[in-house]
Parts: C-alpha cells; structure tokens; sequence
C-alpha cells in the first residue's frame, strides 16, 4: 500500500467498508458519517474496525474506535497505524 | 493468551449471565483467552422446542444455533476480559450460513474466533460443528454492556 497516494487507500477503505456493512457507498462523501448516512448501528465501528484489522494487519487500539465515523477519519487512524508498521519493517 | 482447561455448567454460570432455558452451552473444552474457545451443547430429543419445531421430525431451530454460538463467544468474552460488574450481552449482528439440519440426540460443537474484543463489544468467526461436519458458519458481533 502506497501511503502517499490517498486515493488509492481511499479506495481500499471503501472496498473494505461496503464488503462489512453490505451497502453501496458509492454516493458516501469522505466527510459524511457512515454509521448515520447508512442507518447502522454503532456496533457497526467496531465490524469496520475489525475489517480494517484484517485488510492491513494492523492491530487498533480500542481508543480509537470513536474515530470510525467518516472515510476521512478512518483513513486518518489508518495512516497511523501504517506509518507505526512500516517504520517497524 | 492462557490456556484454559475443560470446565462445566458451574464455571459457565459465573461467565454467562444466560439461565436455564435459555442457556445453551453443557461444557467449554477449549479455551484460549483473548483467542477462541470451542463449547459443547448437548442436544437432547427431550428439549422442549423440539415439541414444536417440528412434531415427529425434530430440527433444532437455527435461531438457537446462532444463540448457542453467541452464548459460546460471550464465554470467550468474558473470561479474556474478566469484569466484576454484571453484563448484559446484545446481538448485533450475525451473518450465518446453515449447511445441515441439527437433529438430536447429537453433541453440537460451538467453535469461536474472536477477530476483535473491546470493553463495548466483540466480533467473532463462528461454526457449528456436529461430527466434524460443519452445520453453521459465519461472523457475529454483540454488544456488551455492564450492569450499575
């Protein structure tokens, strides 16, 4: 994954974010708050977290759960998490 | 991650907020905190649904495969994040394929992966296994909440 092309890890997340909540999030902006735009529950976070996990074999800390509301943010702790890895490699 | 060796109905109570007749794990023989847990249910003839579900050709009903599973996951759940507040646990969600009828008598395997556990919640890979047949898969997720 190549961190200094945003629209690639956009797309990524995205991938990851319809295949857990089973919806169509073409018309989804990066700003908007997935959870309340697709009527879903805050359980949701988590599944999406989870997944996020999984994809980038990451581990996330539970701290940052309350940032999975928009793509943007969840692109923001991804990136995080990312940059920790690839600096450990 | 511990190790857990087998334990019964006693030590499942203390985990499980879940009572007879709704509880629907016998025994728990494998379990590693923080990792997964395989739970047995015994599934008798003499159960109480399968009056109904159905006359003369008893099925377990899968709503019950789903509960079991989850009641295995909350055993998981509650023993790698022990808490000595009472919880409630919540179904979230599920997404379970059925493969094969459950009939009795059988013993049910219970199997549990956690892919994530948080103080609000868990998700899980699970299955259902009845003489190394698969009869469930799929993932589930519940919410947990502490009890003032």
């Amino acid at each position: 994954m190549n961190l200094d092309n945003p629209k690639e890890l956009e797309t990524e997340i995205r991938k990851v974010v319809e295949v857990t909540i089973e919806k169509d999030i073409n018309a989804l902006s990066l700003d908007d708050n997935v959870l309340q735009k697709m009527g879903l529950d805050s359980m949701t976070a988590l599944e999406i977290m989870a997944a996020m996990e999984e994809r980038f074999k990451i581990r996330i800390q539970e701290q940052d759960l309350p940032k999975i509301t928009s793509l943007r943010s969840v692109m923001e702790v991804l990136v995080r998490y990312l940059k920790k890895k690839e600096a450990k490699t | 991650m511990t190790a857990m060796t087998k334990f019964f109905k006693d030590e499942i109570l203390k985990h499980l907020p879940h009572r007879p007749p709704f509880l629907f794990i016998d025994e728990v023989d494998h379990l590693v905190t923080g990792q997964d847990i395989r739970a047995i249910k015994n599934v008798r003839v003499e159960e109480e649904y399968f009056k109904g579900h159905f006359p003369s050709n008893p099925i377990m009903p899968g709503v019950l495969i789903i509960e079991a599973l989850a009641q295995a996951s909350c055993v998981l759940y509650a023993v790698s994040l022990p808490s000595d507040a009472i919880r409630s646990y919540y179904l979230s969600s599920s997404k379970i394929r059925f493969l094969k009828p459950v009939m009795p008598p059988c013993r049910l395997e219970l199997h549990s992966v956690s892919t994530k556990m948080v103080s609000q919640g868990g998700v899980f890979k699970v299955k259902a296994v009845v003489s190394n047949d698969t009869v469930a898969e799929g993932e589930m997720t519940f919410a947990c909440q502490t009890q003032k």
